[in-house]
């Protein structure tokens, strides 16, 4: 599977000392990767940080990289234990967790009964933006790593260390939910 | 498995949704995360090359002054043809008929010789074995063929240092002819045997003697109480002619030590 991926042909070329195969990479995965932390996080000051240590931990496990899965998956992995690291360190993921469904599926409620003016300006990426912060950790990361990280179910759920099929539950809630609060902004 | 495969609903309307927001690293952050992935990669040699030449200079610095110290300190090397000359160990006329009997062998198989290899073969007497005997007063001929010998980096120390005497000194030494060496390239071999007979004949004329170290070696207390024991022997062109070395060798020598010329 990995043999094939032309980003693992540059991974395995940057570890053989080849710098332009990371800067390849690093264009490619850049923008999805921030957009990832940043709504994993939702602090602005600290995604900076984490965005930082993630290619960090890929500039220095380069030399472990090996292409028995996308790097994608492998990229987003880190990506994903780094965001665990910043939640432990603040103690944020615990009260997100602490947080049970009806209250989530009571905040994703609230986006519907949002502002007026905001439904009316049709900014449906901006009231995306909010309902995602409102979903559960884990099917926001199962969203944003399916969507940004593009991510299959089966890469998702070894990401994230559950079964394929919890990855696929947790999917279709963030998407149900995500979609009750774009209402008919939200796509087909 | 198939089934997992399957894309539970469409990513592309959801990616420009989230896309819209139009957010991107900054560039400050892109700059230190590629600098950072190249420093990685740099080859390590890199890294090492200039403390690793600085040392490699510093190694050769220290060799060649080890090997020039080596040198000044290496006792007189004598060359093989110039060993057949003792043989005859007669007065410095004989070193003059051994060089022309090379000479002639010289020229009867210079071509053969010429491209043979080089067989100097070189031997070695240390400055002790010299300087008792020249303290001694040996025999002053033998001593004199003795000094024809010298050769090497000494040798050209002391043709150099003679040049200098000279200046000062007007009676030139008797020209000796240059010497091919039968077995080295006319060009090499002539300044060498020229030097050599030089030195013979310095020491013939003026008694004094240079043997390498061991004379270089001479206190000046010593040599002051050789140029007044010339003097008072009655070798008063010799004793002059030390004078003048010894001057060159310690011009201030007198004036600290209160003393006049001898």
């Amino acid at each position: 599977m990995g043999e094939g991926d032309a980003d693992a042909q540059l991974m395995l070329r940057y570890a053989a000392g080849d710098a332009r195969a990371f800067d390849e990479l690093y264009a490619a995965h850049r923008g999805a990767l921030w957009r990832f932390i940043r709504r994993s996080v939702r602090e602005p000051a600290a995604t900076d940080d984490v965005f930082q240590e993630c290619w960090s931990r890929v500039i220095v496990n380069r030399e472990r990289y090996r292409p028995e899965a996308r790097f994608a998956t492998w990229l987003f992995r880190i990506a994903h234990n780094c965001c665990m690291d910043h939640w432990r360190k603040t103690g944020r993921r615990d009260r997100r967790e602490s947080l049970d469904e009806d209250a989530i599926a009571a905040a994703a409620d609230e986006s519907l009964d949002g502002p007026v003016d905001a439904l009316r300006a049709g900014e449906a990426s901006e009231r995306l933006a909010a309902a995602l912060e409102r979903l559960p950790p884990e099917q926001r990361t199962a969203f944003l790593l399916y969507v940004e990280g593009g991510l299959s179910v089966a890469e998702i759920g070894e990401t994230t260390d559950v079964n394929p099929e919890t990855a696929k539950s947790r999917l279709r809630y963030a998407v149900a939910r995500l979609k009750q609060a774009l209402g008919d902004d939200a796509p087909d | 498995m198939e089934k997992d495969r399957e894309p539970p609903f469409p990513r592309e309307p959801w990616q420009r949704l989230l896309q819209d927001r139009g957010v991107d690293p900054p560039e400050t952050t892109d700059a230190r995360i590629r600098a950072k992935a190249q420093k990685a990669v740099a080859p390590r040699a890199a890294r090492w090359w200039l403390p690793a030449s600085l040392a490699a200079s510093f190694l050769i610095a220290v060799l060649i002054v080890q090997s020039q110290y080596g040198r000044e300190e290496k006792s007189t090397v004598l060359t093989e043809a110039d060993l057949a000359a003792p043989a005859a160990s007669g007065p410095p006329a004989a070193i003059e008929d051994s060089s022309l009997a090379r000479d002639r062998a010289a020229e009867s198989g210079a071509a053969e010789r010429r491209d043979s290899a080089p067989s100097e073969l070189h031997y070695e007497i240390a400055p002790e074995e010299i300087a008792p005997e020249l303290e001694a007063g040996a025999n002053e001929e033998r001593i004199a063929t003795k000094g024809a010998f010298v050769s090497g980096p000494e040798q050209e120390l002391k043709a150099a240092s003679e040049m200098d005497a000279e200046e000062i000194d007007p009676p030139a030494p008797p020209p000796v002819p240059a010497v091919a060496l039968p077995d080295m390239p006319a060009s090499a071999a002539a300044p060498k045997i020229e030097a050599t007979h030089e030195g013979a004949a310095r020491t013939r004329e003026t008694g004094a003697l240079w043997s390498g170290p061991a004379a270089n070696h001479r206190t000046p207390e010593a040599w002051y109480a050789e140029i007044e024991a010339l003097r008072k022997a009655g070798r008063i062109a010799e004793a002059d002619a030390e004078l003048a070395l010894f001057e060159a060798a310690y011009p201030d020598w007198l004036k600290q030590q209160g003393r006049r010329k001898p």
